[in-house]
């Protein structure tokens, strides 16, 4: 820590899950949040004060708030008539939701505010030692953090066009810096040429980077993300056919944390919001829950002889599967609402123990063949990782460089804490990749890193004394705009 | 994408006099640092009758480094010539801080040296391999 960090920017990395925030500087970010915002209707308008030389805007009647966790329902002024004011700030791929491409930037501005007030940024006064006179004279004021975001180059010019104007018209930054997220992670493991192979929520990443430049020709999405694998999971536990004689364990659906512990709320309430992305982020965070759990097996390293997790066979073969290989342990799991799962006696409950074997299946399971998403964007798939990672390869014409991404390759994300995913990777590009190509798969054995790798690698960069004359000024802004300030990042 | 740290101006003008190979400057090996996360100095260099496997030891376990050295070898067709090659030491074992700055600060040492082809990043001490790693690539470019 240095003295006099009060200028020390403010980092946030907003992700489709969760959003990071934390001072630059620090080792990970203080401020972990769900990647949504609440919106209050009616109650009263809420206006800054238009002091001198103060630059906030005055703010519109709708009033938002951060949601800390989704265990209990929002609050009740978010409810209208037949909505729930719940915004996410990325709508998933997978959602059926009619998803719009543009981000919502005001429930973007919302959340980085949001943050503010756990590390009570824009109280001038944090820094003065001593007891304050008057214990409600904190100075709101507009703050002095440059802001550092990171950014997804598949989103395009006008989506971080906006960013930036956010950042300077909603949240008055003096100083604003964007960069991919693909860059900061590797720069964070070290390296300034990699292939990024990020599995986080929404989808799966993998992002060419040279020297610091990320490619756009070879950057790759797939569907096959934590988001992606839980509602495989949902499914399998809602659905009749994969059960055998038994009823499947959740006939109406998983029930989410909420609902348990707000039965009494009213019944209008509940329907609403279980038609909302409030309810899908919920069962999601049961879904992860259950996926994390004990129960579930390692990553084998070589493609086992076992088929694909729930892929058809016979219903005779599963009646006459469970009598001799009833695992040893018993495994089971519990839900939240106090559903037993036992784990060992079905073939679908042997197969939710290998459930992270999906993220490599080449072909999916019937079930999951019907669902497919309706977005026409050629550059998500439903790849596999490793013919994911293949293709993205294939875009790359240079073999010079193709050789030294296969022999860089960082495994980043919080869904590829997998126990075993990186060895299973690397084994299986052995198998597809031309053999004189030696790949090298790496990944931090630390989880802190490997969830906040692009958080932690924008709090460095931002805490340089050398990167202070790359951001971009206010005054720059003013003169050149956002677009043209664009520019300056890419230099 | 880069962090903005600054190439001394010694670094520069005594690469321009080992290229010539001119007097004082007749050495195998300069050993580059970033010296209060601001500036790339020579940290250390070593003298014409030091070996390559010298300035592998020179390299610091657990810190990364940016090395500049003239190999002599022999080229398939039996031609003794020498390349200048630049290696960036970036050890896993280092911290997440000195690896984020290295890699970011490489564009900027690499524009100050002029006229060198080959680069190569070493992350461990089998990727400085000699006979396996090192050598492949300088011959593929002579």
């Amino acid at each position: 820590m240095y003295c006099g960090d009060e200028t020390g920017a403010y980092v946030g990395d907003v992700g489709s899950h969760t959003a990071r925030f934390g001072y630059g500087g620090e080792d990970c970010p203080k401020v972990v949040l769900p990647s949504a915002v609440y919106r209050h209707y009616g109650g009263t308008v809420d206006y800054n004060n238009d002091d001198e030389g103060s630059r906030v805007k005055k703010r519109k009647a709708a009033k938002y708030s951060a949601p800390v966790s989704l265990l209990n329902a929002p609050p009740d002024d978010c409810f209208t008539e037949n909505e729930v004011g719940f915004i996410p700030i990325y709508n998933s791929m997978n959602s059926n939701a009619k998803s719009s491409p543009d981000v919502d930037t005001e429930a973007l501005a919302a959340l980085w505010e949001c943050s503010y007030q756990s590390l009570a940024v824009r109280d001038r006064k944090k820094h003065t030692v001593g007891p304050r006179h008057d214990p409600n004279d904190t100075i709101e004021g507009p703050i002095d953090h440059p802001l550092l975001a990171s950014i997804d180059p598949h989103r395009g010019e006008k989506h971080h066009a906006s960013i930036l104007e956010m950042f300077f018209e909603s949240l008055s930054a003096p100083a604003a810096y964007l960069a991919p997220s693909a860059t900061l992670s590797a720069f964070s493991f070290g390296r300034p040429t990699a292939l990024v192979v990020d599995v986080g929520h929404s989808s799966a990443r993998v992002t060419p980077v040279m020297d610091g430049y990320t490619l756009k020709f070879g950057s790759v999405q797939s569907q096959r993300g934590g988001d992606w694998l839980a509602r495989v999971q949902e499914k399998v536990l809602a659905c009749n056919d994969l059960w055998g004689d038994a009823p499947c364990p959740c006939p109406d659906g998983v029930m989410p944390r909420y609902m348990l512990r707000n039965k009494d709320d009213n019944l209008l309430k509940l329907k609403i919001l279980k038609e909302s992305s409030f309810h899908d982020m919920s069962v999601h965070q049961v879904m992860y829950e259950m996926m994390t759990g004990s129960h579930v097996l390692p990553l084998e390293e070589e493609e086992s002889s076992l088929p694909a997790p729930f892929s058809d066979n016979d219903s005779d073969d599963s009646n006459a599967v469970e009598d001799e290989e009833v695992d040893e342990d018993e495994p089971m799991y519990v839900l939240p609402d106090g559903t037993r799962l036992d784990l060992g006696l079905t073939k679908t409950g042997k197969d939710l123990r290998r459930l992270p074997e999906l993220f490599f299946s080449e072909s999916l399971p019937t079930f999951l063949q019907t669902d497919t998403n309706t977005n026409s964007d050629e550059n998500i798939t439903t790849q596999p990782l490793h013919q994911l990672v293949q293709h993205s390869l294939s875009q790359i014409l240079d073999a010079d460089i193709r050789k030294e991404l296969i022999s860089n390759i960082i495994l980043t994300g919080s869904s590829s804490l997998f126990t075993g995913m990186d060895k299973r990777l690397s084994s299986e590009l052995s198998r597809i990749l031309p053999s004189m190509y030696k790949n090298k798969v790496i990944s931090s054995k630390n989880s802190v890193e490997n969830r906040y790798s692009a958080w932690i690698g924008g709090s460095i960069l931002s805490s340089l004394g050398s990167f202070q004359q790359m951001w971009l000024s206010r005054r720059e802004y003013d003169e050149c705009g956002s677009f043209l300030g664009l520019q300056k990042f890419h230099s | 994408m880069s962090t903005g740290v600054s190439v001394d101006d010694e670094v520069a003008s005594t690469f321009q006099k080992f290229k010539l190979q001119q007097e004082p400057y007749k050495l195998r090996y300069f050993i580059y640092q970033i010296k209060d996360k601001k500036t790339i100095v020579i940290e250390k260099q070593g003298d014409r009758n030091k070996t390559y496997d010298d300035f592998v030891g020179e390299l610091p376990e657990n810190d990364c480094r940016y090395g500049l050295i003239d190999i002599e070898f022999e080229t398939d067709d039996g031609r003794p010539t020498s390349k200048l090659v630049f290696i960036s030491w970036n050890p896993d074992t280092a911290s997440v801080r000195p690896k984020m700055l290295y890699s970011g600060s490489k564009e900027a040492l690499k524009s100050a040296l002029v006229g060198v082809g080959i680069h190569i990043n070493a992350t461990d001490h089998s990727e400085l391999d000699y006979e396996s790693a090192i050598l492949p690539v300088v011959k593929k470019f002579a």
